[in-house]
């Protein structure tokens, strides 16, 4: 494994990580909302960082390159490109429902909202 | 008629059509439930003889997106066109208003659900999962109430990281294999597992319980059940958490075929069920007592699983169709008592069985179901369970542990059910119900059908005892999945 890929591997997981602390630390809802971003952007890099090739190119067949052995793997990124959408769509609507939330109890602190306490 | 994409092309296409055709959306969610149940009847008998691969795109397996529909497969998802029909027809008169948006997520959910149990690939199993889980956020917060908004965020945040899980999962598999079938990763794994493939597991278990409301991923249950409208509420407790155990058994025992999960899902699964079944006696809210109920369920039906063999998988299977026609016929009733009394607290239910003879008699079968009595389905189920139990080899002890919890926790169970029964029939009654005519009518028949239906498997239940033996012998047979799939 070259230094470069674990260097990879190793943000995406302290991306998750920290997006962890996030959602089960922090007392704000915009905040544990950025912690799932954040979980959500770290795997999609570490997606990416398994289907990578060290000096391969993206995996684009044009005119002037063909040659499918030195591109670096698709299927990651296709599987990204989908995670991306699924994820935008968890993500606004959690945040209409925090706005919702907010409507009701004019605060963002979890520990003030009874029904939110885990 | 018999391609299981048609499934959820019509209810994927249905809903964007309501979504985009601003009236008659109640109709159309009629036509595509009704059309969706006739093809998973259609696929269930074409699936008993040969289980359906459908591979998409004209590409060769491994590489397209493949259904797979095996008996098991096909159980849940006529499973899931029942309930949600049932659902729809109830809920034409319940719900009044946003019709569009409400049918339509219905059928996104019923769509995802579908989708889960026939996927043969891991990320597809996953896009459909995110498909249920969205669509049952929004359900949730329906209501517009605090209360829902606040159970449909703590759902959604404990979802969304249940879904990484499985994300990342994915990742670690699609890094040592290469590829994204499950058959095609079934053929790869071999033992004794890796490290890695140990915490794929266990973050696959992890995330899909989450939505099977494994304990401790389940805290989200008792919040968001009974927030969400009644039939939603149906279609979450009935479905939602079968499909969730449906994608952990299916990992375990067919793709991972690993008997080393069997300790921490029996005690997992156990302890979900002592703490259900206790919490739901202590609860004042008729549906929170019910969620309640549903989570007690989920770990009986997965403890029995986890023993692993074709016997205690028959039994769970039999409890999965008992719970799920059960549960919708307690939920559904339950919105009848709630649109008649506007509140749910079950001691302003009193006399409430009184006054709505046929709702109160399916609510007493649904009850009687799930207790275990004769001539209901649930009486078959429980004997198969405990049947099962003492035809285990090799694990009497804890057999023996299990079958001592159950007979005390279906007391439990009895003791909190007839204590709500009792209060529906009590004198003098303070339910004071508005004569609802029509309405009433319409919503009275979803209930009483699954309340006869749950009589009629009862008195015939050999038809279900012979699916739900397919059904367990697709889900063990691991050699014939692969071969099927790949070749």
């Amino acid at each position: 494994m070259d230094l470069v890929r674990s260097l990879y591997y190793l943000g995406a997981f302290l991306l998750i990580g920290i997006g962890f602390y996030a959602v089960l630390g922090k007392k704000n809802l915009i905040k544990v909302i950025m912690g799932l971003s954040l979980i959500d952007n770290g795997i999609n890099l570490l997606f990416i960082a398994i289907g990578y090739v060290r000096h391969h190119t993206a995996p684009i067949i044009t005119s002037q390159i063909s040659d499918t052995s030195l591109m670096v793997d698709p299927v990651p990124q296709a599987l990204v490109l989908t995670a991306i959408v699924i994820e935008l769509s968890v993500l606004a609507l959690a945040l209409a429902l925090a706005v919702k939330v907010f409507a009701v109890h004019k605060t963002l602190n979890l520990n003030k909202i009874k029904g939110l306490k885990w | 008629m018999v391609n299981p994409l048609y499934i959820l092309v019509s209810l994927v296409f249905f809903a964007l059509l309501i979504l985009f055709v601003q009236r008659f959306s109640k109709y159309f969610a009629l036509l595509a439930t009704a059309f969706n149940f006739y093809l998973s009847i259609n696929i269930l008998i074409a699936a008993l003889k040969k289980p359906l691969l459908v591979n998409l795109g004209g590409w060769k397996v491994p590489f397209c997106i493949s259904l797979f529909a095996s008996p098991l497969s096909a159980a849940l998802v006529l499973l899931v066109s029942l309930v949600g029909f049932c659902a729809v027809v109830f809920s034409f008169s319940y719900i009044e208003e946003e019709r569009n948006r409400y049918y339509a997520l219905l059928l996104l959910l019923l769509a995802g659900s579908s989708g889960v149990v026939l996927a043969a690939d891991i990320f597809n199993m996953f896009v459909f999962f995110e498909i249920l889980c969205i669509s049952s956020y929004a359900l949730v917060a329906y209501q517009r109430k605090a209360d829902s908004f606040e159970a449909a965020f703590k759902y959604l945040v404990q979802g969304s990281v249940g879904s990484s899980f499985i994300l990342i999962a994915i990742a670690i598999i699609y890094g040592l294999f290469g590829t994204l079938n499950l058959a095609h990763i079934a053929r790869h794994i071999s033992f004794p597992l890796t490290f890695s493939l140990k915490v794929a597991l266990a973050l696959l278990v992890a995330g899909f319980g989450v939505e099977a409301a494994i304990f401790p991923f389940n805290f989200w249950l008792p919040d968001a059940h009974p927030a969400a409208p009644s039939p939603v509420s149906a279609v979450l407790s009935g479905l939602a958490i079968k499909v969730g155990l449906y994608a952990v058994l299916r990992l375990i025992f067919t793709i991972f075929g690993y008997p080393g999960v069997f300790l921490p899902l029996l005690f997992l699964a156990l302890f979900t069920f002592v703490v259900g079944e206790f919490a739901a006696l202590a609860q004042g809210n008729l549906k929170r007592m019910l969620a309640y109920s549903s989570m007690g369920q989920i770990g009986l039906i997965a403890a029995v699983m986890s023993f692993g063999s074709v016997y205690t998988f028959t039994a769970g299977f039999l409890q999965i169709f008992n719970h799920a026609l059960a549960k919708s016929v307690l939920f559904l009733a339950s919105g009848v008592f709630f649109y008649q009394g506007h509140s749910l607290e079950i001691s302003d239910l009193k006399g409430a069985g009184r006054k709505n003879v046929l709702v109160g008699a399916a609510f007493a079968a649904g009850i009687f179901s799930l207790v275990g009595l004769p001539p209901f389905l649930g009486f078959f189920s429980k004997l198969a369970i405990l049947v099962s139990l003492f035809r285990t080899q090799g694990t009497l002890v804890l057999a023996y542990i299990f079958i001592f919890l159950i007979v005390i926790l279906t007391a439990v169970e009895a003791a909190y059910f007839l204590r709500v029964l009792g209060v529906l029939y009590q004198k003098p009654a303070v339910f004071s119900a508005a004569s609802g005519g029509k309405k009433m009518a319409l919503m009275q028949i979803p209930v009483v059908f699954l309340g006869l239906l749950l009589l009629g498997l009862g008195l015939f239940p050999q038809i279900v005892q012979k699916i739900a033996y397919f059904a367990a012998s697709s889900l063990l047979n691991k050699a014939a999945y692969i071969k099927f799939i790949l070749g």
